[in-house]
Order: structure tokens, then C-alpha cells, then sequence
């Protein structure tokens, strides 16, 4: 596993970027959720990290305060509107409000399944997750939001948006969706100064895109090394972003930096995709 | 201190955003060298950028004039020992006219300055950053080219080009470490757009508070953005902060425009 106490964030942010503020992410295991919460954390913020299960969210919470940071874990399954409404509750009793949000909890088909046809059924998961409960655990953030005369709400998107993968419909258009969704929502909160912006990573380094790389490259009768080289080579900077490089992103968007930034998609992903 | 150290080129430094960026960047522990066509401008900012505590060179620079760009980026060497960033702030405005009554001379002149003029002073600063393998470049765009509007064809069409340009020169560069991306400002709130309200005020008696509600209002934020939010992106751009970012462009509009 990661050593999460020696995070690798490219340069010091202003640490007060976040001074003051409140955040809670979404979906926090060894990844990018993780690195999203220490981002958060070193800018400044107090963090609440969640995810299904506390063997998730813990290492996080632990590493953030061995960093002198604020945080606090508590499970959240999003597709559960009890444990969305305990989250929320939960951070504003713990931290006072809540100011930022970052949507980074999702779930994909399973895409080692290959199946002739199109199943529709094969797509509700990921909708029901990625769109539906990312949308009921913004909604019970807006009140607090509003308490504190405005906020951020950043969604994890994905390149798969602009370049979806075979095997992987149901997660691109869940976070097609949920980009429309988000935009729809920065036109209805900007009276209220709540700014809704998408972060869309590409491949990110890490545990579950090395199994994704061992799939393809049995498939292929090739190594996973050179099946990674190939997509890392199709990348202008030639290489792909650890979650550590990604985060930056997310905290940019949920800063005053981004203050006249809504609805917009920062597509982070080593220039895979241009525009 | 997002730019610690860093050594960066703004052009186009003026009353409005050129100058934000130059401040916001040496506030950041940058040290500046600045371009410009006008001498009052550039020596009032290097006046503002050392008492910040910065190094900054001054080089009077028009950026259509190849020779004028290579000693911009010379200067920056030369003074400060390399190249990390360089923000295209220079541009030429719209003649406002209808393309049906415009000489494409004017439009051949718009594009000249703000494609061929950002791309020049880009090559100028090319050979510094390949041998460095790293640099951040940064175009400023304009909400123009989501939102088409009667009368600013020429400046539309030469920032649409060089949006293009930028994911060219991503796509090309990319391998030696050069990052390219684009800010994209809609209205923003400064000298430049304080002072064309207060110009409409003289000629059609509307105040500039009327002005200002009338544009603020077709803004989801419901406020014109100022200057120096848009300079922030850029702030961000030529960061490290944005190290895995190349090709994109970063919208700045309060929610004028979604992209």
C-alpha cells in the first residue's frame, strides 16, 4: 500500500489556499480520493473522509493529522440516503459547516465481463451511484453550503466522458450525465455562489489501473509493461499522472483562486485529450 | 509561493490583466520580464514588481516583430537565467465592423498580432525551454470563441486559431516538457471595461452602474469577473499545481459560458 505520510504533491500550495474551510470527499480509499483529501488538508482545509468502509477512509485520516492537518473518517455508502444524511450531520457537528465538496466516490461495471449484446441492466449501477447518489449527497450539502453564503462542489469526471471504452458504457455515461448535471446545477446555485465544476483524470497511476494494464495484456499476449508504455506514449507528456498530481486540480476549483470558475470541466489527464 | 523561483515572460502588459498577472506571479515568488509596446506601462510595473521584492526586466516589445520577440526572451535569460513561463497577454482588439463592410486587411492585422504575434514570441522562448525540458505557455483566449457576437469577427477568428494552436503546440511539445494551455476570460472587470462603460455613458447617456447590471446579469455568478480572477487561472497554468494539465483551457466567465 502507499506510504501515505510522504505525499508527493508537486510544490508547496499556499498552505492557507483552504485556510478555514471544511470539506468533504467522497469515496476515500488509496487513490485519488485519498490524495483529494490530503490535498485538501495540506491547503489548509479540516476534511472529512468517507467511503464504504472504515478500512478505506482510515489511512487517510490518519496520515492527514500525522501531518498536523484536521480530519475525520466515517462510513458513507452514497447510494444509501441514511448514511449521506449521518455524513453531512456528522461533519457539520465535527467541523461547524461545511464549505466544499468533492464527488470522487463511483463504481464502474464490472468490465472483466465481456457480454454479447447490449444489456441494459449492466448500466444501472453505475447510474444509480455515479449520477443518482452523487446527486443526493450534493443536494444534502447545499443547505450547509448556503448557511456559509456559498461553497465549491468539484465531481470526479473522467476521460472516458470524451473517449469512452468498450465494456465501460454505463460508467461514461453516468459521468456524461452527471457532467450535464453539474453544469445544471452551477446555472441554478450561482445566485447563491455555489460554483460546480468537474475534474475529468485520465489514467491514473495506482493498484486498480495495473490490474485494468494485467487484463488487456492477457488478453493480448503481451507484458502489462508494454501495455502501459503504449498508453503512456500516447500522452504529449508522455507519461501518465499519479493521483498526488491530479489532486492539485480539485483543490484549485475548491479555492478562491476559482472564484468566477462554474460549470466548467478540467480535463487532467497529460494532454490525452485536447481542448 | 506558487512560482518560487520561477522566471516568467507576461507580454501585452497594460493598465488591465497583462499587469494583474505580472503582480500576481512576483506576489508568488516569480521573477519577471515584461513586454510591451507602450514604455509607461511597462516602467510603471517594474516599478510595482521590485517593490514587491522581485527582479524584473523591461523590454519594450512588439510582438509582431520577430527580432522584438527573440530579445524579450533573450532579455529573460539574460537577467533572470532561463525561461520557466510565458503568459501571451498582447493582443489587438476588433475593428467592430460587420464582415460585409470590414477590409480584410483589418482582419489580416488582428490575426497577425494575436496568432502570429503569440506564436513568434512562443518560438523566441522555444530553444530555452527545449533545453530545459520544462515550461508552461499560456494563451489568453476569449469567451468570443464559445459565444459568437456580431461586429468581432476578425478578433474571433484569431482567437480561434490560436485555441487551435495550443493544442497544436501541446500535442508537439508535450514530449519536451512544454505544458500549453489557455485561459479563456468573458467580460471582465477593469480599466479596460470600466472605461468603454464610461465612454458609453458620454455617448448614450447610460450609466455605467446600468452598464455593468445589464452584462452581470447574464452571468450565472452574477458578477463581472475581475481581473484578477482570471489572472489566477493563469496563476494556476503556470504552476505546478498544473503539471499534468497540457492542451486544455481553462473558462473564467463566472459561469457566462459552460465548457
Amino acid at each position: 500500500m502507499a506510504d501515505l505520510s510522504k505525499a508527493d504533491f508537486p510544490s508547496s500550495y499556499s498552505s492557507n489556499l483552504l485556510d478555514g474551510k471544511v470539506a468533504v470527499v467522497s469515496g476515500v480509499g488509496p487513490g485519488l480520493g485519498s490524495a483529494i483529501a490530503r490535498g485538501l488538508a495540506d491547503a489548509g482545509a479540516a476534511v472529512v473522509a468517507s467511503a464504504r468502509k472504515e478500512s478505506s477512509w482510515a489511512p487517510t485520516v490518519k496520515a492527514i493529522e500525522t501531518e498536523g492537518g484536521q480530519a475525520r473518517g466515517i462510513n458513507c455508502d452514497i447510494s444509501d440516503q441514511q448514511q449521506i444524511a449521518d455524513l453531512v450531520k456528522f461533519t457539520a457537528s465535527e467541523f461547524g459547516g461545511i464549505d466544499i465538496l468533492v464527488n470522487n466516490a463511483f463504481t464502474e461495471e464490472d468490465w472483466r465481463e465481456p457480454f454479447v449484446g447490449f444489456d441494459p441492466e449492466r448500466w444501472r449501477a453505475p447510474i444509480e451511484v455515479n449520477l443518482f447518489g452523487t446527486l443526493t449527497l450534493s443536494q444534502a450539502v447545499i443547505p450547509y453550503l448556503r448557511e456559509r453564503s456559498g461553497g465549491s462542489i468539484v465531481m470526479i469526471t473522467t476521460l472516458s466522458v470524451k473517449n469512452p471504452v468498450p465494456l465501460l458504457g454505463g460508467y461514461a455515461a453516468s459521468k456524461s450525465a452527471l457532467t450535464t448535471a453539474a453544469q445544471v446545477m452551477a446555472k441554478e446555485l450561482g445566485c447563491h455562489r455555489i460554483r460546480v465544476n468537474c475534474v475529468a483524470p485520465g489514467h491514473i497511476k495506482g493498484n486498480s489501473l495495473e490490474e485494468y494494464f494485467d487484463w488487456i495484456a492477457k488478453q493480448r499476449g503481451v507484458t502489462a509493461e508494454s501495455v502501459a508504455d503504449e498508453i503512456a506514449s500516447e500522452n504529449p507528456l508522455g507519461r501518465l499522472a499519479s493521483p498526488e498530481e491530479i489532486a492539485p486540480a480539485v483543490v484549485f476549483l475548491s479555492s478562491p483562486l476559482a472564484r468566477m470558475i462554474t460549470g466548467q470541466t478540467l480535463n487532467v489527464n497529460c494532454g490525452r485529450t485536447l481542448g | 509561493m506558487l512560482l518560487e523561483g520561477k522566471r516568467c515572460i507576461v507580454s501585452g502588459l497594460g493598465p488591465g490583466l497583462g499587469r494583474e498577472i505580472a503582480l500576481l506571479f512576483a506576489r508568488n515568488g516569480a521573477d519577471l520580464a515584461i513586454g510591451a509596446r507602450t514604455e509607461k506601462y511597462l516602467n510603471e510595473v517594474a516599478q510595482e514588481i521590485e517593490s514587491l521584492g522581485r527582479s524584473v526586466v523591461a523590454i519594450p516589445t512588439d510582438i509582431t516583430d520577430a527580432s522584438q520577440c527573440d530579445a524579450l526572451a533573450q532579455g529573460c535569460v539574460d537577467a533572470l537565467g532561463g525561461i520557466d513561463v510565458v503568459v501571451h497577454n498582447a493582443f489587438a482588439p476588433d475593428v467592430f465592423q460587420l464582415f460585409e463592410e470590414v477590409d480584410l486587411d483589418a482582419w489580416r492585422r488582428i490575426v497577425d498580432v494575436n496568432l502570429f504575434g503569440s506564436l513568434q514570441l512562443t518560438k523566441s522562448v522555444l530553444p530555452t525551454m527545449t533545453a530545459q525540458k520544462s515550461g508552461s505557455v499560456v494563451f489568453v483566449n476569449s469567451m468570443i470563441v464559445r459565444k459568437i457576437l456580431p461586429l468581432q469577427g476578425g478578433y474571433a477568428i484569431s482567437k480561434a486559431a490560436l485555441m487551435t494552436a495550443a493544442q497544436v503546440l501541446a500535442k508537439e511539445l508535450g514530449p519536451h516538457g512544454i505544458r500549453v494551455n489557455s485561459i479563456v476570460p468573458g467580460w471582465m472587470w477593469g480599466p479596460s471595461v470600466e472605461g468603454y462603460f464610461k465612454m458609453m455613458e458620454t455617448q448614450t447617456g447610460k450609466s455605467v452602474q446600468e452598464s455593468y447590471d445589464e452584462i452581470a446579469g447574464q452571468i450565472t455568478l452574477g458578477e463581472i469577473p475581475p481581473d484578477e480572477d482570471c489572472a489566477n487561472a493563469a496563476l494556476f497554468l503556470a504552476s505546478d499545481m498544473s503539471r499534468v494539465i497540457t492542451g486544455q483551457s481553462i473558462d473564467v466567465n463566472g459561469g457566462e459560458v459552460f465548457h
